[in-house]
């Protein structure tokens, strides 16, 4: 009778010791903070573009931004010397200059803003009296420097989640000597969940709850077949958007890897498998 | 004859009287009001007269090199549409047969993954890439949020 009943509850879960084992595997990323790396010829193309786009730029309106007499215009003119002029009385073998506004119209005109601050060209000066005489923090006038594109975990860290800034990264952990994705299986048959729930809780209890993250859907973007381990692994696909994974316990090993960096990592035959996911930005 | 000794005389005017004349030395001054220059200057601003700069005339094997490069830059951005699009059915497939899949293995499992997921929001948290990244790259100190019972 008790077997009875156990056998019916065992057919109802899908964790039959016959069929597959149903497992959830994580696919954890986390998004680009930076724009992505230009490749060179995306580089040099916009070059082109911005030459010919500033070639065929109307001349700039410095009366209207600069009135005469001020001390904003003094400035202005000191750093913007006017283009040669069109002497008649001098042969110019490249073409006669065409002064209109003073800007010759031939070419682009190469402006040059008086700045808020202290530019080293003006200065004529090393870096010495710069730093000696950094600017407050507070200080509206001064120069604007944007932090780099690259941290300090871009070294060697690649646990870091502030590595690659420019890159999707995604998680993966060492179990069995393997580098995989994160993987789930329901121990107890006693309740069904569902797979993203397998897949938030495995993930709490391997990487702690100060994670707060975003699952994409519920519904399953992948399934892989282990033949192997007899396993159907369910990919759940979910973004980092703040927090930390801090292993539970001591000996797991986990690191924060972009695409081609997995490829290294991973199994040839699952990689394959899964490269489709991944994100190549 | 002119003789500049002689008294002058307009006609019009009895010889002898006082002729008005406004004269301003130096600099001439325009007779329109401050609010009629502002306008003005405003629409200089953006009018095109005289700030124009000089028609691209590119010779033939400039024309050449240019065609060359637009070419080339659409081949790119073909290339590169082309295989996001491959990409995206690729995904498509395999979400279409991961569900698939699942309904054979566990139909009460696909009900789960098929349910409607109600009140779920984008999250505010997720961040647009910028050019540079922020002082603090990455937030650390989340906890989660205590559940009101």
């Amino acid at each position: 009778m008790r077997s009875a009943v156990g056998r019916a509850v065992v057919r109802a879960y899908s964790t039959q010791s016959s069929g597959p084992i149903v497992s959830s595997t994580l696919l954890l990323s986390r998004n680009p903070v930076i724009t992505a790396e230009l490749q060179p010829f995306e580089n040099q193309y916009y070059k082109y573009q911005n030459e010919l786009w500033r070639r065929l730029m109307w001349t700039f309106p410095k009366w209207f931004y600069f009135r005469e007499g001020t001390a904003s215009e003094q400035r202005f003119r000191q750093l913007n010397k006017n283009p040669v002029a069109n002497n008649p009385d001098i042969e110019f073998p490249r073409g006669r200059p065409e002064l209109r506004h003073s800007r010759d119209r031939r070419f682009k005109q190469e402006l040059r803003l008086p700045k808020t601050y202290k530019e080293e060209v003006e200065t004529g000066e090393g870096l010495e009296s710069e730093a000696s005489a950094a600017p407050a923090q507070d200080d509206l006038a001064r120069k604007i420097v944007p932090n780099s594109r690259t941290t300090k975990a871009d070294e060697n860290d690649q646990t870091s989640l502030e590595r690659r800034l420019a890159r999707t990264l995604y998680l993966v952990i060492k179990s069995n000597d393997k580098w995989t994705l994160p993987n789930f299986v329901e121990e107890s048959a006693e309740e069904l969940k569902a797979l993203h729930v397998l897949a938030e809780e495995g993930l709490y209890k391997i990487g702690g709850e100060q994670i707060n993250y975003f699952n994409v859907s519920n519904t399953p973007c992948h399934v892989y077949n282990n033949s192997n381990e007899n396993k159907k692994e369910y990919i759940i696909k979910s973004h980092i958007l703040s927090g930390e994974f801090k292993p539970q316990d001591e000996s797991l090993q986990f690191l924060w890897l972009t695409k081609e960096e997995l490829e290294k990592h991973l199994d040839r035959a699952y990689y394959t498998d899964i490269a489709h996911l991944l994100s190549s930005v | 004859m002119f003789n500049p000794f002689r008294p002058s005389t307009i006609s019009g005017f009895p010889s002898g009287s006082v002729v008005l004349k406004t004269f301003v030395r130096g600099k001439r001054q325009s007779t329109q009001s401050a609010s009629t220059k502002k306008v003005v200057n405003q629409l200089s601003a953006l009018s095109a007269s005289r700030k124009q700069p000089k028609l691209l005339n590119l010779c033939n094997e400039d024309l050449i090199k240019h065609r060359t490069i637009v070419n080339a830059w659409k081949m790119f951005k073909r290339r590169e549409e082309q295989r996001r699009h491959n990409q995206l059915k690729k995904q498509y497939k395999s979400i279409y047969n991961a569900m698939e899949d699942l309904k054979q293995t566990s139909p009460k499992l696909f009900e789960l993954a098929n349910a409607k997921e109600e009140g779920k929001r984008f999250p505010l948290e997720m961040r647009v890439p910028t050019d540079f990244p922020p002082t603090q790259p990455w937030v650390y100190n989340y906890s989660p949020k205590k559940e009101t019972k």
